[in-house]
């Protein structure tokens, strides 16, 4: 006997238990998820059994699934057990099964989770709070964070969310940061980064709301960036206000900027922004200069 | 005597359990076309099942709760109210039966529950249970 066909003689057992245990398991599930047809008093006995017996991770989590669907206090326990006392990939699943569920206790249980766990949990908590479109908890861990990478990881989720509310109530209680700049971008609140903009007082922070501007884009925004770049007083701000128009597509302000401009070099800066965003506005700079009146 | 007595007994079985399967409603659900009944289980809901039989096999199985129904319409086969009992074996069988489509199978496990038989969550227990 060849060693390929001794090799395939050993391995079909292998492969015909694992197509077995993957079918077993596609039955599992399905059977999990026509419990949730049914009162909870009858399906939560045997989904509780699922969860304590040796089963896949797979079928576990598709019961925690289930327990996020039953209407009853009991299964909300168990989710928050979960939560709080697993420590395998369970314990993730089910703090993203509160958060679907959106039942409002267990969701206000997920902040002692987020305070005692450690980064992977945190980001579960915030997922949570993100699929349940709780802004405020998200608020909450924001404003308490002692450490910048979970105020960022918080502001991104706001941002996000579009929570424009709470974003701009942070920026009362814990000032304007990097990242709570790129969540106005994100959730497009151009009228926070237009003031931002215009505050010259920490020059870094004001480069990065001019690009950021660039992102949320609009006419309105376009003709903001413009005006900036004609009222700069530093090369910084100019060069912000270009990129922003970069970002946006703005290219007809570039060339109004180009045509408008006398200096030779900030009109071959501009012409260099209009290559780099391909715009056919070049072909009437090319006219324009073929014609003699630049 | 004993022998007689026994034959008896067989015959005597072999006649219930004949008069309970021909009386059973569900037995003609394998003629193709929308086959209904309704079913008032544990819990005291009623609940209206509608089944599509094509080629002889289940192809669509929906549930829906008394109160949402429709009327039945002419073309389908109306069983009307049927034991839960009948209805959780009815649907056992199509969750057992290899050669129907895995998502009918699938739904024929809603279907089972639905019924709201102990039997029904045994049988779910004992899927549940499997190593």
């Amino acid at each position: 006997m060849n060693t390929r066909l001794l090799l395939i003689l050993l391995l079909l057992p292998i492969v015909a238990f694992a197509q077995e245990s993957n079918d077993s398991d596609n039955l599992k599930i399905a059977a999990l998820e026509a419990l949730m047809s049914a009162p909870p008093e009858k399906a939560m006995p045997l989904v509780d059994k699922v969860l304590a017996g040796n089963h896949s991770t797979e079928v576990k989590e598709r019961a925690l699934f289930v327990l996020s669907q039953i209407d009853s206090s009991e299964a909300q326990a168990t989710l928050l057990r979960f939560a709080r006392e697993d420590t395998s990939e369970l314990q993730l699943e089910a703090i993203r099964m509160i958060g679907i569920g959106g039942d409002k206790d267990a969701l206000a249980s997920l902040g002692d989770v987020y305070r005692s766990g450690d980064a992977d949990v945190r980001d579960a908590v915030l997922e949570a709070y993100l699929i349940a479109d709780d802004a405020t908890a998200i608020y909450e861990i924001a404003v308490n964070a002692d450490n910048e990478e979970d105020f960022s990881n918080a502001v991104d989720m706001l941002g996000a969310m579009g929570a424009g509310n709470e974003l701009r109530e942070l920026r009362g209680q814990a000032g304007v940061s990097e990242s709570l700049i790129d969540a106005y971008a994100i959730s497009g609140d151009a009228s926070t980064l237009r003031e931002l903009a215009m505050d010259g007082s920490d020059p870094e922070l004001q480069t990065k709301a001019i690009e950021a501007l660039g992102i949320v884009g609009g006419d309105q925004v376009d003709s903001t960036l413009v005006e900036i770049y004609r009222d700069a007083n530093s090369d910084e701000v100019r060069e912000a206000a270009l990129t922003g128009m970069l970002i946006s597509g703005h290219d007809s302000g570039v060339l109004e900027l180009y045509q408008s401009a006398s200096d030779p070099a900030e009109k071959r800066q501009l012409l260099e922004y209009l290559v780099m965003m391909d715009s056919d506005a070049i072909y009437d700079v090319i006219d324009q200069a073929l014609a003699g009146d630049q | 005597m004993r022998l007689a007595k026994l034959l008896m007994l067989v015959l005597l079985a072999g006649t219930l359990s004949w008069s309970e399967s021909s009386a059973a409603e569900l037995d003609g659900v394998s003629a193709d076309g929308w086959h209904s009944w309704h079913v008032d289980n544990a819990e005291g809901d009623q609940v209206q099942f509608y089944v599509l039989i094509e080629n002889g096999k289940p192809e669509k199985i929906r549930s829906l709760s008394w109160n949402c129904r429709k009327p039945t319409r002419d073309k389908i086969n109306d069983h009307g109210e049927v034991s839960a009992s009948e209805s959780y074996a009815w649907f056992r069988g199509v969750v057992e039966d290899s050669t129907v489509e895995e998502r009918v199978r699938d739904a024929a496990l809603f279907g089972l529950v639905e019924s709201g038989t102990d039997d029904a969550f045994d049988y779910i227990d004992q899927i549940l249970s499997k190593r």
